[in-house]
């Protein structure tokens, strides 16, 4: 079967489909499915909007709430991962995967599904060293630490991919595998985009937990996108257990503008008898049903169990029976049910709300995905219980990378291209020059320097709860989280290193920051929030100008790592 | 979701390029065993699982079947209405499979280059064939990896730093 491979997607649906659809026609051939390598960026409305890292100023609908609310439909079946740039709050919404529109299909943090008997995983975000312990503990409305945060890549993913042992087809993540540039033509590469020169040579370019799931997951083809180049290479793994070394052809593409090579044709053999439907995976929900309980949404750090003598199982590979219990849970069929509905309205452009509030409320397929297999939804976890969690799982320790964090960079840094003369709305290629949203060290602000995004500004916790009434007795809307009391302020102002008294409790990465030691009663050490301080969400400018104080010897004050496996 | 009707076209000369290795193998160099469900027959017919709405739902049903009390904040535009924005599509309906047809409108603006139309002298939809065409590249079903030969993981390893995804890659410094 053909598969179309598109790398950032940036919203262009239209254009993407349209594309296709001229290819077709002209090459007389038929695409069967496209596959999305992230940035989709499902913004259903103007809340969701909010709830997208980009610069208010680059902001623009886009086209993909025409898809959810009908007015279009996808002509081939979607399938996508998260970036950097998505709308997190209704992605979170679907962290186990689901359409988020009818026949596109969101994989979620991870997951592997099948099509054609085609097994096709992901893997969602990009990779950032300081949040991959955590949990996914964020939850909108987000702060200016949250609202990127919540698309790093988590180990708690990371270690249930490990768990499969069965060969995957496909594989997709956003920013690259570390390491995968030197297998292709680098010199090409590097003259596309020179500013990647230093980081290829240091070999710091892209992500080492991918470049760990490629070297142990081995897929026939891994498809990437994130820093706008077309780039392919081929892989020849390490041979194992006495086999044949096997091969994976990676390829990364472009964003979708005019001239640029965001989009691929790739034939892969499909496997005859196989369903015409897009199945879930019964190895992969074997995988969630088994890890289910490992993690909690929380933001302390997470330390996957392991071969050490610390842990009764580290092993949670999926056996035949617990794969056959899957089936049986799914009543024998494994076609995902086409369940698709909307759950808040979409952008209308007659009617534009621009001071829409990004809602937050559990969604109808996760609830029967979780009700069927037993599991728990993690976001709606993450919404009821993160005050409480805060405070109970303070004493977990964690390792301090502030000053030494890694990761892909938000927007590679790039020369200001040629922007496509259709469009006078959100370019990337601006805001790589113009922002510097991932410069930990410098703590450079941002330039959402306006509170009107998901950020919550101060003493406006009544209005979150603005969404339109609507029956919820089938489904939960979350409460808005509580601000803390006010007597911790002053206490918090004593230890803050020259940074605001927190306006809300909204921000969860303060456990890492100067406030939590007398807040939570575990940790014994005051450290300089490696960025802004989550916790003056409801002052961006100030927080954006705050200076930050940079120490050179974290590695000493570093706590000693809880073996734990629970989080 | 697919088109269960539509048959795939045999792949004939002009098809794109190349083809995939076969299914995948295990890590012993085996087959994969093949459990019940793994290339099952297709699945016996189903319906929506929860009769509550399908895919195929309009807006305004599915707000109907809620109650309501939130159909004031929808929209009430049939799911045909596309709103014209900026960049305007030639499409106002639904989109379909049909081909990308702007015969028809070409057909509409013959003549002079500065025959005034509804979208002005360049734009609209002559611009929208154009577009696609600057969308469009012939390499996109070309095999990226045909010039490439696979290269083994022993030889880059001196190229690469140690991939953990704790080492932040840069020397740890002591406070003095």
């Amino acid at each position: 079967m053909k598969i179309a491979v598109e790398g950032c997607c940036h919203g262009e649906l239209d254009k993407i489909y349209e594309s296709i659809s001229y290819l077709e026609n002209k090459e007389g051939v038929k695409v069967d499915l496209l596959l999305c390598c992230g940035d989709f960026q499902a913004v259903r409305n103007e809340g969701d909007m909010k709830c997208m890292a980009v610069p208010p100023k680059y902001r623009s609908m886009q086209t993909f709430y025409k898809y959810y609310s009908g007015e279009k439909k996808a002509p081939v079946l979607t399938i996508f991962i998260g970036g950097n740039h998505e709308a997190s709050n209704y992605l979170q919404e679907l962290h186990y995967g689901g359409w988020v529109a009818p026949n596109i299909y969101y994989m979620g943090y991870a997951g592997v599904v099948r099509f054609r008997g085609v097994r096709i995983g992901g893997l969602s975000g990009i990779f950032k060293s300081h949040d991959y312990k955590k949990g996914h503990f964020e939850f909108p409305p987000y702060n200016q630490d949250t609202l990127r945060s919540v698309y790093h890549i988590r180990n708690i993913d990371v270690f249930k991919l490990k768990q499969i042992k069965m060969p995957l087809d496909v594989f997709m993540t956003h920013d690259w595998p570390r390491g995968i540039y030197h297998y292709g033509n680098t010199n090409q590469l590097l003259h596309k985009k020179k500013f990647l020169r230093q980081e290829v040579e240091s070999g710091i370019l892209g992500s080492p937990a991918a470049a760990e799931l490629l070297e142990h997951l081995q897929p026939s083809y891994w498809f990437s996108a994130h820093l706008h180049v077309k780039f392919a290479a081929v892989m020849q793994h390490q041979a194992k257990n006495n086999a044949s070394p096997k091969v994976t052809k990676f390829l990364s593409l472009d964003k979708c503008l005019p001239h640029r090579d965001f989009l691929q044709i790739v034939e892969v053999a499909d496997r005859p008898g196989s369903s015409q439907n897009l199945e879930y995976d019964p190895e992969w929900l074997a995988i969630l049903k088994a890890t289910d309980n490992l993690q909690k949404p929380l933001c302390n750090f997470w330390n996957p169990p392991q071969d050490n003598g610390l842990h009764t199982r580290w092993d949670f590979s999926a056996s035949q029976e617990a794969m056959m219990e899957v089936v049986s849970d799914l009543s024998g069929d494994l076609c995902i049910p086409e369940n698709f509905c909307l759950t808040v309205p979409a952008y209308d452009p007659n009617r534009p709300q621009p001071n829409a509030h990004p809602t937050y409320c559990t969604n109808p397929q996760t609830t029967e995905l979780c009700a069927t297999l037993g599991l728990t939804d993690k976001y709606a976890l993450a919404g009821q219980g993160a005050q409480n969690y805060r405070v109970e799982g303070a004493t977990e320790e964690e390792e301090d990378e502030d000053n030494q964090s890694t990761g892909s960079t938000d927007e590679p840094s790039e020369y200001p291209t040629d922007t496509s003369v259709l469009s006078s709305s959100y370019n990337p290629d601006e805001i790589t020059i113009e922002d510097e949203w991932e410069e930990e060290e410098e703590g450079v602000g941002c330039a959402e320097e306006k509170g009107t995004d998901a950020v919550v500004p101060e003493g406006q916790d009544s209005d979150r709860d603005s969404s339109p009434s609507r029956e919820t007795a089938s489904r939960l809307v979350l409460p808005p989280p509580r601000a803390p009391p006010e007597t911790e302020a002053p206490r918090r102002s004593s230890l803050s290193l020259l940074l605001p008294p927190p306006s809300s409790s909204l921000s969860t990465s303060a456990s890492l920051s100067q406030g939590s030691s007398e807040e939570e009663g575990g940790l014994t050490l005051a450290r300089v929030p490696k960025r802004t301080s989550g916790e003056t969400q409801g002052l961006p400018i100030h927080s954006g100008g705050t200076p930050q104080i940079k120490r050179r010897n974290q590695n000493i004050y570093t706590a000693v790592e809880d073996e734990e496996s629970e989080g | 979701m697919q088109r269960p009707h539509f048959r795939h076209p045999r792949p004939g000369p002009r098809t794109a390029g190349f083809r995939s290795p076969p299914p995948a193998f295990d890590r012993t160099g085996s087959m994969v065993p093949s459990p019940p469900w793994a290339f099952s027959t297709p699945p016996p017919p189903f319906g929506p699982r929860f009769g509550q709405c399908s895919p195929n739902t309009p807006p305004r049903e599915f707000f109907g079947n809620r109650g309501g009390s939130g159909g004031k904040h929808f929209s009430g535009q049939p799911p045909g209405h596309t709103p014209r924005m900026s960049n305007p599509s030639p499409r106002g309906t639904p989109y379909r499979r049909s081909p990308y047809d702007n015969s028809g409108r070409h057909a509409e603006h013959q003549g002079s280059p500065r025959t005034s139309t509804p979208f002005g002298s360049t734009h609209g939809r002559e611009r929208g064939t154009n577009d696609m065409e600057k969308y469009y590249k012939p390499s996109m079903l070309q095999d990226p990896w045909a010039d490439l030969k696979p290269i083994s993981v022993t030889e880059t390893q001196s190229k690469c730093n140690s991939q953990q995804t704790t080492n932040t890659g840069r020397p740890g410094r002591y406070y003095n």
